[in-house]
């Protein structure tokens, strides 16, 4: 073989493997990754059981129902719409009512949605960026003033002062 | 001032470290970067040659090794043989650089970092470690907190508040009158409480040395109608009734405010013993106590000793330092560790009292009784002791207090009455 | 005083890196060795005013002085002593100030160290590392000054953060940033090299150890903070995708990738160019891993910085670095000479697969952690990527580079014999074997992703091991020969033996856990009992008890197996009243290697019983043990007489000399 040859041979292996790689990922973005959609959006678009979703909103006040054994129940709310949620497992340790949350999962057929996941931030003052970043989007949230509750709201949120930003 | 020294210190070391090398260094030009190379590769051969004795390396592998660090050795040593290109530097430039070189790093060197510490630094504060503080603070910050309301008032003497807040801060720095003229002032600018009578009182009692006179007692009963469940104001008329000999009203009262009292109370020692004291003026039994001091109070007392042997003894009993409200208040949030030094806290304070005004026979008598009942014999005995001595050896009070200690059980009848 | 002393020495330190910046490298163009000079001395004392300053900082935290902002904002008088020296670094102020710290060691350790370097690479890399430490310190100073003064004083402080009242996260920083800092010097003298224009041949012998020094801390420091994660956090994984956990990850990719391609320069002075481009991408993933922790852009369990004039500061300084040294590169790569030639199938090869193949993971990692990042900048959409995305991609270009790292040290360099490695490599073909026939089996062929799993497993460890055995050739010489012949091997071979052992030891752990681990979710009242993997755990009692700066609530468990108790597993959660926070202390029994893992969770209304997770992770501790073998095999390697830190070349000749 020549040095050009060998030189080629190796180039294109590189680009195989690369390639390959590639592929990889594009596949895996499409398919595994988790959308973030806030209970409106969850109530508006409905998606697919199959679509992961990351639910992102706050935990409704006098919501959270145990029933007895690991099973929890509780809604998400963005002060707008609010999805029931259930998750079997250990909370963590800063899940409260009023708290800004994240839970993972599906949206089942039945309307409630499965967590297979839930976050919340180890810090008192957490808030999720994604939950912030969409009640803002909304108006529903300022900067150092934590949620701004709209008057025709009906939904009771307690606000989460000084988080985010 | 120090900060500065050690500061200007610190940069003049490091400025003159950095200038040191371009006074002082070598003038010699950089070897040759390909000389160098010469010797790593050299390095390298010598390094194979002892692998290949240890056996670590194949015979044949060695041999194509040692060719191509050998092709390397000879380019890296050609190059190095080929003048280096620029030649060599004018040696006045060179000077001219260096003299540049020093001059910047001495000016400007201290000078950007006094600017910018300039900017950021605190140069003037003072390290606080919470140690230091916890020493100085208290004193000082009450001091001057003082000092500023007093301004405050005495611009504006209608300021209830400011007088409400004065006056515990009056009791606690032992100036009675000033304490009692300040609750005087609150009740009459912003009406009467539980609280402000019961301040009011309790100043009046500090300044009779404890006793609670006819005006204290007056007060803290306005501050139990005012607030029926006010339990530093019947603490108050509790042992003003044991200071009156009411030996069954005491009984009663002391019985209530232990009942209500929560249970890690810092007045229930005091009260305990009242009780005890009082149930045996009354001839019944010493009640259980909870705690082993009054339990030792109680048994100090015992029947063996010579009950209300006079009257004059009798009138100082239960005459303990009275803790005033606020005090009473933050104890009863205090450890149990805490209290107990809260109580010895208010003995001491007597006693340095006593030290320097020792003419006052109550007091001393207060002093052994509240040692006794901590249970300090020694410190009671010694108290005693310098009690005696305070007195010239054949007066009346050097006699009562004699006549005190045998009561209590401190000394016997025999001792007392040898003197 | 003593604070502000602290806070002038690191102004007086950013004087002198600024000097340090220039002056060497001025020296190395003109070729004036008295200013060459001043480098070694400005690297020494910046380093010695950076510890003024930090012992300062640890003496305002120890004596809890809250007129310190740093100090009030994360300690308080009750904090335990430990966490108070350890909590100097367990924010983002202090923790930056240990970075600089660290960077400062390493330019002195050059300084100190680096006396027969040629002079010239010697005063640039101290120049270009002065360039770090320059804008860092600025960073500092201007951005998050731990010296910030309160005034008045507070009397109490805020508390660190619970989680962070950890034994292992009092250690995991140090070792991270011992790691992310270390590679520092690879890229510095990497642009040195740029800059000059020329590779030294001592560049690969010196880039070498140093890479390796980083590479072993963050090796450390990476399972250091896996471990923590896995008790403190109370979820029981090791391992989560989580962007700043990635942010580790990376540079440790790259780095290990850089250190097999400066051994194929070292040795054969090929791959030059690529050498130096990776210098520069693995310090780059350094910065970048300090840019996303620190920043907050990323949400993330770890993320405690979250002020976005930082991150445009950090982002600043990341442009100027990455951007300056990718130009840089990308001017001056074609005037450096190319390096030897060599057939694909060789140890060459080897090592240029390893590097293509780690690239390539390195790269599917930054997709992931980048991506939503992108996404969300350019559409606004916000996605999370998590353990799925990850699963696929990095998966997969793992698999071939693992089974291919057996073959590599039985290549021999220029030309290999691949048939006969292979040939070699026929014992450990056959436990591979043995444990993919073996976990079918066992599992009743249910699970062949496992089986496989298992099986590279073992693949690696005896593979790893082959070459020390072959060399020394037990087989033909005896046992007495061939264990002197072992004794008297290179200490670097036992390095690399060490160190691909320790990946197959972690990839064993890693798969047994995946696919047998087992979990229990119930509730439990005291008395009441589970069962797990064969044994019967009994909640005992659940207490309160008071901790020095918190109030614990303690689950107590004894652990049975066919009635005899076994052990006795104490769980907690933890409440700190200062900062109103609950932590979880998992309670973990450690069996074998396996381990028992068991964590509360909230009490179930009436009170009465609690949520119980428990966890049988089998062979769970191999993962961490098998960082400890790569670890261990680094330092076996640094140890090796050739590439002894600092050793100096012209010594050596001596040393031969006497040797012979």
């Amino acid at each position: 073989m020549t040095r050009k040859a060998k030189r080629l041979y190796s180039i294109g292996a590189m680009l195989i493997v690369v390639g390959a790689a590639a592929g990889l990922v594009l596949t895996a973005l499409s398919s595994s990754v988790a959308y973030f959609q806030s209970p409106t959006e969850l109530v508006k678009n409905a998606p697919s059981p199959a679509q992961r979703i990351r639910l992102g909103g706050l935990i409704e006040d006098g919501t959270v129902k145990r029933d007895g054994s690991s099973n929890v129940t509780f809604h998400i709310t963005d002060t707008v719409d609010s999805v029931l949620v259930s998750y079997t497992g250990i909370l963590p340790d800063l899940f409260r009512e009023g708290q800004g949350v994240i839970a993972e999962g599906t949206l089942g057929p039945d309307r409630i949605f499965v967590a297979d996941t839930v976050l919340a931030k180890h810090d008192e003052t957490y808030m999720p960026k994604e939950v912030v970043d969409d009640l803002k989007a909304r108006g529903l949230w300022e900067d150092g003033k934590g949620l701004v509750k709209k008057p025709d709201e009906t939904v009771s949120v307690t606000p989460v002062a000084g988080a985010g930003s | 001032m120090v900060f500065w020294i050690v500061a200007a210190a610190m940069t003049a070391v490091v400025t003159l470290a950095i200038v040191w090398p371009l006074l002082h260094g070598k003038d010699e030009a950089a070897a040759a970067a390909s000389d160098h190379d010469v010797e790593v590769y050299a390095a390298q051969l010598r390094e194979l040659d002892g692998d290949l004795e240890r056996g670590t390396i194949a015979a044949s592998e060695a041999a194509t090794a040692r060719a191509e660090i050998g092709r390397r050795l000879i380019r890296a040593a050609e190059r190095a043989q080929s003048p280096a290109p620029g030649g060599r530097v004018v040696h006045s430039l060179r000077r001219s650089r260096t003299l540049a070189a020093t001059f910047a790093v001495v000016v400007m060197l201290p000078a950007v970092a006094f600017v910018f510490y300039d900017t950021v630094g605190a140069p003037a504060m003072p390290d606080q470690p919470l140690a230091l503080r916890e020493q100085s603070q208290p004193d000082l910050d009450l001091a001057s907190l003082v000092e500023k309301a007093e301004a405050r008032l005495r611009a504006d003497p209608t300021d209830g508040s400011g007088w409400e807040v004065l006056a515990p801060i009056y009791l606690r720095m032992n100036r009675q009158e000033d304490a009692a003229e300040a609750y005087r002032k609150a009740i009459e600018i912003n009406g009467p409480s539980a609280t402000r009578f019961g301040g009011l009182g309790e100043a009046l009692t500090e300044i009779a040395n404890g006793e609670v006179t006819d005006d204290a007692k007056s007060a803290f009963e306005r501050a139990l109608q005012i607030n029926a469940s006010y339990l530093p104001a019947k603490f108050f008329l509790a042992l003003d009734a044991s200071q009156e000999q009411r030996a069954a009203d005491a009984e009663t009262r002391w019985t209530e405010l232990i009942s209500q009292s929560p249970p890690n109370a810092p007045w229930l020692r005091i009260a305990e013993a009242g009780l005890a004291d009082a149930r045996q003026r009354l001839g019944k039994a010493a009640p259980a106590t909870t705690s082993d001091a009054p339990a030792e109070a109680a048994g100090v007392a015992s029947p063996d000793s010579q009950p209300g042997s006079s009257a004059g003894v009798a009138s100082g009993e239960g005459g303990f330092v009275g803790p005033d409200a606020a005090t009473v208040e933050a104890a009863s949030q205090m450890s149990a560790g805490d209290r107990q030094q809260m109580i010895e806290g208010m003995v001491e304070t007597l006693a340095a009292r006593l030290k320097q005004s020792p003419d006052d026979v109550e007091g001393w008598k207060r002093l052994i009784r509240s040692y006794t009942v901590l249970g300090k014999t020694d410190e009671a005995k010694a108290a005693l002791v310098d009690a005696q001595s305070a007195f010239p050896a054949d007066s009346a009070a050097s006699r009562e207090i004699a006549a005190f200690a045998v009561e209590i059980g401190l000394s016997t009848g025999e001792e007392a009455t040898s003197r | 005083m003593i604070v502000e002393i602290g806070h002038f020495a690191l102004v007086l330190s950013l004087s002198v890196a600024l000097f340090q910046s220039v002056l060497p490298m001025v020296g190395a163009r003109k070729g004036d060795q008295r200013l060459m000079e001043t480098g070694t001395i400005a690297a020494t004392g910046a380093f010695v005013l950076i510890g003024i300053a930090f012992a300062a900082l640890v003496t305002a935290n120890v004596t809890s002085d809250f007129s310190v902002l740093n100090v009030f904002e994360n300690s308080n008088s009750a904090k335990p002593m430990l966490y108070k020296v350890t909590g100097v670094w367990g924010n983002h102020e202090g923790s930056m100030l240990l970075w600089v710290l660290i960077l400062a060691f390493f330019g002195s350790l050059v300084a100190l160290f680096g006396r027969d370097l040629p002079a010239t690479l010697k005063a640039n890399v101290l120049a270009v590392q002065a360039w770090i430490l320059t804008a860092f310190l600025l960073f500092i100073l201007l951005t998050s000054n731990p010296f910030q003064r309160l005034d008045p004083a507070p009397m109490e402080g805020q508390d660190l953060n619970p989680i962070l009242q950890d034994i292992g996260l009092a250690i995991h920083p140090p070792l991270l940033y011992l790691g992310y800092v270390g590679f520092s010097i690879a890229f510095s003298f990497a642009i040195a090299a740029l800059i000059d224009g020329r590779i030294d041949a001592a560049w690969a012998r010196w880039v070498r150890p140093w890479t390796l020094l980083a590479w072993i801390f963050l090796t450390l420091g990476i399972s250091m903070g896996s471990y923590w994660a896995y008790y403190e956090l109370g979820w029981g994984g090791w391992w989560f995708w989580d962007p700043v956990e990635n942010a580790s990850f990376m540079p440790w990719l790259a780095g290990t990738a850089l250190l097999h391609s400066a051994l194929v320069m070292e040795k054969r002075s090929a791959l030059k160019i690529w050498t130096i481009l990776l210098a520069i991408l693995t310090f780059s993933l350094s910065l970048l891993g300090t840019f996303l922790v620190r920043s907050g852009v990323l949400t993330s369990v770890h993320a405690f910085a979250t002020d976005p004039t930082r991150g445009v500061f950090i982002l600043a300084i990341l442009c100027i670095f990455i951007g300056g040294a990718l130009v840089l590169f990308a001017l001056r790569a074609s005037s450096l000479e190319g390096g030897g030639l060599f057939a694909p199938i060789s140890r060459e090869g080897a090592l240029v697969f390893n590097n293509l193949f780690l690239t390539t993971a390195t790269a599917t990692v930054l997709v992931g952690t980048l991506y939503p990042l992108v996404l969300e900048v350019l559409t606004g959409e916000k996605i999370s990527v998590g353990e799925p995305f990850f699963n696929l991609t990095f998966g997969p270009v793992m698999v071939p580079l693992l089974f291919a790292v057996p073959f590599g040290p039985l290549l021999g360099w220029k030309r290999g014999d691949l048939l006969g490695a292979a040939q070699r490599l026929y014992f450990a073909a056959g436990c591979a074997l043995a444990a993919l026939v073996g976990i079918l089996a066992y599992t009743g062929g249910t699970k062949v992703l496992a089986a496989f799993g298992f099986a590279l497993a073992f693949w690696l460890l005896a593979g790893s091991l082959t070459d020390l055995f072959s060399r020394a050739a037990f087989l033909r010489t005896g046992w007495r020969t061939g264990l002197s012949r072992l004794i008297g091997l290179p200490r670097s071979a036992f390095g690399t033996a060490l160190a691909h052992f320790g990946v197959g030891v972690t990839l064993l752990g890693i798969v047994s856990v995946s696919s047998f681990e087992k979990e229990v979710i119930t509730t439990m009242a005291p008395g009441a009992s589970a069962d797990i993997a064969g044994y019967t755990l009994t909640f005992d009692r659940v207490e309160q008890r008071p901790g020095p700066n918190f109030e614990a609530q303690t689950g107590t468990f004894s652990v049975r197996q066919g009635g005899g108790e076994l052990a006795r597993i104490e769980t907690s959660k933890r409440f700190f009243p200062v900062r109103q926070m609950t932590t979880t202390e998992s309670g973990i029994w450690t069996h074998g290697f396996s381990q028992l893992y068991v964590s509360l969770g909230d009490p179930s209304p009436d009170n009465r019983s609690i949520v119980v997770r428990i966890w049988w992770k089998p062979l769970i501790t191999l993962i961490w043990i098998g960082t400890v073998f790569m670890a261990v095999g680094g330092a076996f390697s640094l140890a090796d007489r050739r590439l002894r830190v600092g050793a100096p070349v012209r010594s050596r000749r001596k040393a031969a000399l006497a040797g012979t």
